[in-house]
C-alpha cells in the first residue's frame, strides 16, 4: 500500500465549473472566499477562534448551502455509477451503501435548509463514472475532500445543534474514505491527524474539476436572515 | 434570522439525521455550554479532553499488547501498527494541550482480548467505535480551540474503525450518520470492558 493516492481531485477535473456551482449553490458570496483567503493556511483553530469566522447572520446558512453542495455532488456520482453497472464485488457493494448515505445527507442538509436550498444542479463527471478504476480513484478524493471540507466548516457554525449534526456527517465521511480509499490499495487512515480545509481551499481544489453542468434553479431564498 | 426560526431549521436538521438524544448532555461531564463562551471553558475543555485522553491510553496500550502477543500478521499486524502510532499521537497531543490539567495514565488490563487475532479484532473495532462515538458525543461541550483539536482526530478515527470493520468483513459505515450516545453510555461501555479499574 502506499500512503497516498496516486490522482488528487485537481486531477480529474477539467474546466472548473464545480467551484462556480459551489458558489452559487452554496450561496457563498466573494466575501466569504475573501475571508477564507484571509484563514487559508491558517489552522482550524485560528478559524474557529476568530471573531470575524464566527459570522454574520446566515453564514450558518452559507455553510449549510456549501455542505449541501458537496453533498449533491457525491450523491449524483454515486448514483451515476451505480445505474452505469459499472463496478463490480466489493466496490459495487461500497457505492450501493455510501450512495444511499449520501443521498440521506442531501436530504438531511435540504431539510434543514428549507426553501433556500435551490435546486439540483446537473454534473458531468466526464466518464468516471463509466470505468472502475477512474471511478474509485476520482471517490478517494471526493470522500478525503468532504471530511476535510466539514472538518473547516463545522465549527464555524453558530448553532451548537446543527453543529452536532454535521459532526455526525464529518466521521461517517471519513468511514467512507477509508472505504474507497482500502478498495483503491492505499491507506485508509494516511496520518494521525486529519487536517482540516477552509472554504477557499476547497474550493480551489474543486476548481480543477469539471463536473458541474448546469444549475436547475438558482432562485435567491425569500430571505436570508 | 430570528433565534426561533434557526432553532426550527436545527431541529429539521437533527430530526432528519435521527439524532435523538444526543443533546441532552450533562451529570457526568458538565453541562451544556450556552451559546456564548462560559468563562469557566477551560475547567470544561480539561473534562472533556481528559475523558478523550483516557480512549486514547487505552487504545494504546490495547494495540501495544496485541502486537506483543496476539500474533498478528499481514494486514492485521499493519492495521495495528498505523494505529498504534496514530493513537500515541493523539495521546501526546491530549497531554500537551491538557498541561498541568492532565491526569495519571490508568492502569489497564486487557484480559484475553489482545491473545489472538480473531479477539484482538472483535475488540478494536468496537473500541474504535466507541471512540469515534465519543469523539462525537461530546464536541457540544468543547470550546472551539478544543473542538478543532478534537475535530483533526476523531475522522482519524473513524478511519481505523472503518479499516478493521472492512478487515472483519463487517460494513465499514454502517449509519448514514454517527449515532450519539449521552457520555454516560460511553463511560459505562468503557467500564463494562473491564480494560480500565
Amino acid at each position: 500500500m502506499s500512503a497516498e493516492p496516486d490522482l488528487v481531485l485537481a486531477d480529474v477535473d477539467r474546466d472548473g465549473a464545480l467551484a462556480e456551482t459551489l458558489a452559487g449553490l452554496g450561496g457563498v458570496t466573494r466575501a466569504d472566499v475573501l475571508r477564507g483567503a484571509v484563514l487559508g493556511g491558517a489552522t482550524l483553530l485560528a478559524a474557529a477562534a476568530t471573531p470575524a469566522a464566527a459570522g454574520a447572520a446566515g453564514s450558518d446558512d452559507a455553510i449549510l448551502r456549501f455542505a449541501l453542495a458537496l453533498e449533491e455532488l457525491q450523491a449524483a456520482f454515486y448514483t451515476e455509477v451505480e445505474r452505469n453497472r459499472v463496478l463490480h464485488g466489493g466496490a459495487a457493494a461500497q457505492a450501493h451503501i455510501v450512495g444511499a448515505h449520501e443521498r440521506a445527507h442531501v436530504a438531511a442538509v435540504r431539510k434543514a435548509l428549507g426553501r433556500g436550498a435551490g435546486g439540483t444542479p446537473r454534473f458531468d463527471f466526464g466518464g468516471a463514472t463509466e470505468d472502475a478504476e477512474r471511478f474509485t480513484r476520482t471517490a478517494v478524493a471526493f470522500e478525503d475532500l468532504a471530511v476535510a471540507a466539514y472538518k473547516g466548516q463545522a465549527p464555524r457554525l453558530r448553532s451548537r445543534e446543527l453543529l452536532m449534526a454535521l459532526l455526525t456527517i464529518h466521521s461517517v465521511e471519513a468511514r467512507h474514505a477509508a472505504w474507497i480509499r482500502r478498495l483503491h490499495g492505499v491507506v485508509p487512515a494516511p496520518a494521525a491527524f486529519d487536517a482540516p480545509r477552509t472554504l477557499d481551499q476547497t474550493e480551489r481544489v474543486v476548481d480543477a474539476t469539471h463536473f458541474v453542468v448546469t444549475m436547475r434553479s438558482r432562485r435567491r431564498p425569500p430571505f436570508t436572515g | 434570522m430570528s433565534p426561533d426560526l434557526r432553532t426550527t431549521r436545527a431541529q429539521a436538521l437533527r430530526a432528519a439525521l435521527g439524532a435523538t438524544g444526543g443533546l441532552a448532555v450533562g451529570g457526568l461531564l458538565v453541562a451544556r455550554r450556552p451559546e456564548v463562551a462560559r468563562s469557566d471553558d477551560d475547567e470544561t475543555d480539561a473534562d472533556v479532553l481528559n475523558f478523550a485522553l483516557l480512549l486514547e491510553r487505552v487504545q494504546v496500550g490495547f494495540y501495544a499488547e496485541a502486537l506483543r502477543r496476539a500474533g498478528l500478521k499481514g494486514e492485521l499486524r499493519h492495521f495495528a501498527e498505523v494505529a498504534h502510532a496514530h493513537e500515541r499521537a493523539h495521546a501526546r497531543a491530549l497531554v500537551h494541550a491538557l498541561g498541568d490539567a492532565a491526569k495519571a495514565a490508568p492502569k489497564l488490563d486487557f484480559g484475553d482480548d489482545t491473545a489472538d487475532a480473531r479477539r484482538f479484532a472483535l475488540s478494536a473495532e468496537k473500541l474504535e467505535d466507541l471512540s469515534v462515538a465519543a469523539y462525537n458525543s461530546c464536541a457540544d461541550d468543547l470550546s472551539p480551540i478544543a473542538l478543532a483539536e478534537a475535530g483533526k482526530i476523531v475522522s482519524v478515527e473513524a478511519r481505523h474503525a472503518a479499516w478493521i470493520r472492512d478487515l472483519r468483513g463487517d460494513v465499514p459505515a454502517p449509519f448514514a450518520t454517527e449515532p450519539r450516545h449521552t457520555p454516560e453510555r460511553i463511560m459505562a461501555t468503557l467500564k463494562g470492558s473491564g480494560y480500565v479499574s
